[in-house]
């Protein structure tokens, strides 16, 4: 099949762009390294199916970092048919650095067409570009597009068959000599002041005013997650499952009597004749409203946040800012939006460790992350929980993790032979995020989120029946005692949750209900679900991007300091 | 003027670039990112304990550590020079 690639340098907007060809919806932000990912879509050209393959960004075609490495080869890879057409996206607001990829693009004799994206935003920072010029010094079809807006694309769409291979010579020790001549020749400048976004974007890396906006920034993303969170469950979901949902469940268990294996496995045990969404352990009960009523609400709220930040190009700053913090950790700025996307759900969070250079730092921020950072998931049943003892509860949980997350990456950096990469990053100009993208990308992730969860919460409960119905989980308890009990200092059928944490550690959270822990007892049991390994989902990804045995290093670190902990806090609460 | 190392530039002033002393791997990465021999830029904040450095060119800023500001050779630009 005729096969279209798009390419171009990091965060130019290419996944946009893809969207907007094929319909098929993909993650876009405003950072170098959002897709690190191989996107295949479909689109029609005069009634011929073709495919579209979206590659990660790159400077140029020479790799200097791992995700360059992954992209540059897809790209060899997939040319393989005289017919397949490379189009590659320009930041017209960046012409000549852009120009070099597109000049590497032209050696490889492909037939090529030329998108100067963001072509909006040339227009209020005084840059205009001659287009057909452009194109007849390039000899291939140039067109201005926005992708997020949309403009330009029938334009693109109608022009794909025009791609053709360039007749544009030159040697390669001139090439910035010839770049220099293209921009002169199609770029104009006129002097105009500062917008307020850039003056913003300044100040927001300056560390005097860097840090206050950081903070200030931090504790409103809080402020607003918590408010969105525990409105949607207070007003939208509680009220939905106690007033609609709960009748239904009452009336469906006397039609099954009240008792026995299926009701138990559908609808779960009664508390006091009521059905208690927590602890009931039905299907129908605990299996919908743990990640529909208490987790999606979080889901939500968090992802709204993290959307804005990544669109608005604070993501970087924020990078450039803990620089210096990160590598006493072995790690560099960058690897903070990692651990920022992990907070979300572990497993793009260890995706996103690939625009990191080495894999010393991946293995160092995957681990770090997996052991110290979990996801909102089990973050909204910790709040939802712990909660309840107040916020001393609650920082004892999240303060322990993080100063694990620090003193683990700390002793890994000394232990790790070898030495972390310095910072090397284009901080990409703020923008505001536009509001149906950025509301899409938030409807991706719910879908996305509800998809994963709900059939594996599914699972679990019914797993959950059936190992009580066969006694497994107060036989390993038996055999686990010494350690549960005697290191952790938590009942032996605590044991059942970190079993089922394997699944899905917000399920595991909420097996803690009916155990009527302590306070001490419940923070213990939060930090340790959260440690002692990942869930089935990161466990397969890190597998895959760090190799059998380093996940096994990284498993044995895992076990070793979730036990180490646990036993500290025993002690010292 | 003299050459200086680009760590020694000071927020906010001009420069042109003279020299990047590093291995191919660094002139490769920097030049991807436009930053090269002869291209003038603008210092826009450093970070205190050899934070990293930010740099505007053209219309691309670019941050990068302490370490690899040092290995970038500058001459300071004059107004008149502009």
């Amino acid at each position: 099949m005729k096969t279209i690639l798009l390419v171009g340098n990091p965060n130019v907007g290419k996944s946009a762009i893809f969207s907007r060809l094929t319909g098929v919806n993909v993650i876009a932000s405003n950072y170098p390294g959002t897709t690190v990912e191989y996107t295949k879509g479909y689109m029609r050209i005069n009634n011929e199916k073709v495919a579209v393959i979206d590659i990660p960004g790159i400077y140029t075609l020479e790799a200097t970092s791992e995700a360059e490495r992954i992209a540059v080869k897809m790209l060899e890879k997939e040319i393989n048919d005289e017919n397949d057409i490379i189009v590659n996206i320009i930041d017209s607001t960046n012409l000549e650095r852009n120009l070099s990829l597109t000049l590497q693009l032209i050696k490889l004799r492909v037939p090529l067409i030329v998108c100067l994206n963001f072509w909006d935003e040339t227009k209020h920072t005084g840059i205009q570009i001659d287009v057909d010029k452009l194109e007849e010094i390039l000899g291939v079809p140039v067109i201005p597009t926005c992708g997020i807006t949309g403009e330009g694309i029938k334009q693109l769409h109608s022009r794909i068959s025009e791609a053709k291979t360039s007749s544009f010579e030159f040697e390669e020790e001139e090439k910035w000599l010839k770049i220099g001549e293209i921009v002169e020749n199609v770029q104009t400048l006129t002097h105009r002041h500062h917008t307020f976004w850039e003056r913003l974007g300044d100040a927001s890396i300056k560390p005097i005013t860097g840090f206050p906006i950081a903070i200030a920034i931090l504790l409103l993303s809080f402020y607003i997650i918590r408010t969105v969170g525990e409105s949607l469950i207070g007003y939208v979901f509680e009220p939905l499952f106690e007033k609609l949902w709960s009748p239904l469940i009452l009336k469906l268990s006397s039609l099954l009597g009240s008792t026995g294996f299926v009701h138990n496995v559908l609808i779960g045990k009664l508390v006091d004749g009521e059905i208690d969404f927590v602890e009931s352990m039905g299907l129908l009960t605990t299996g919908l409203f743990v990640p529909i009523a208490m987790v999606l609400p979080y889901i939500v709220a968090f992802y709204l946040v993290l959307s804005f930040l990544e669109d608005s190009g604070y993501l970087p700053r924020l990078g450039v800012l803990v620089d210096s913090f990160m590598h006493k950790l072995g790690l560099h700025g960058l690897s903070i939006i990692s651990m920022l996307l992990g907070v979300g759900c572990n497993v793009p969070g260890a995706l996103g460790t690939r625009i990191l250079e080495s894999k010393r730092e991946r293995f160092i921020a995957s681990t770090i992350m997996a052991i110290a950072i979990p996801c909102m998931a089990q973050i909204a049943m910790i709040i939802g929980l712990v909660g309840q003892y107040g916020a001393y509860g609650l920082s004892l949980v999240f303060g322990t993790l993080f100063i694990v997350w620090i003193v683990l990456g700390i002793i890994l950096n000394l232990t790790l032979k070898g030495e972390s990469p310095e910072i090397f990053v284009e901080i990409p100009p703020y923008r505001f995020p536009y509001l149906k993208a950025l509301l899409k990308k938030v409807w991706m992730r719910i879908i996305m989120f509800v998809k994963e969860a709900v059939p594996y919460v599914l699972i679990g409960v019914f797993i959950i029946n059936i190992l009580y119905a066969l006694h497994v989980f107060e036989f390993i308890g038996n055999i686990a005692s010494p350690i549960v009990k005697g290191i952790l200092g938590l009942p032996k059928e605590a044991v059942g949750a970190l079993i089922i944490g394997f699944l899905r550690k917000d399920v595991a959270v909420g097996m803690l209900v009916p155990l009527q822990l302590t306070m001490k007892q419940m923070v213990i049991a939060s930090v340790v679900l959260t440690m002692y390994f990942p869930c089935i989902a990161t466990f397969a990804i890190l597998i895959k991007e760090l190799g059998v045995k380093k996940m096994i290093q990284a498993a044995i670190i895992m076990i070793i300091s979730s036990l180490t902990v646990g036993a500290i806090l025993n002690l010292i609460l | 003027m003299e050459d200086i190392k680009l760590t020694d530039l000071k927020s906010g002033e001009r420069a042109i670039v003279v020299a990047i002393n590093g291995g191919m791997g660094l002139k490769r990465k920097a030049e991807a990112q436009g930053l090269r021999v002869g291209v003038k830029l603008t210092k826009l904040t450093e970070h205190f304990l050899r934070g990293p450095i930010t740099i505007r060119i053209n219309n691309i800023t670019i941050a990068f550590g302490y370490g690899i500001a040092q290995r970038i050779i500058v001459k300071r630009l004059s107004e008149k020079e502009e």
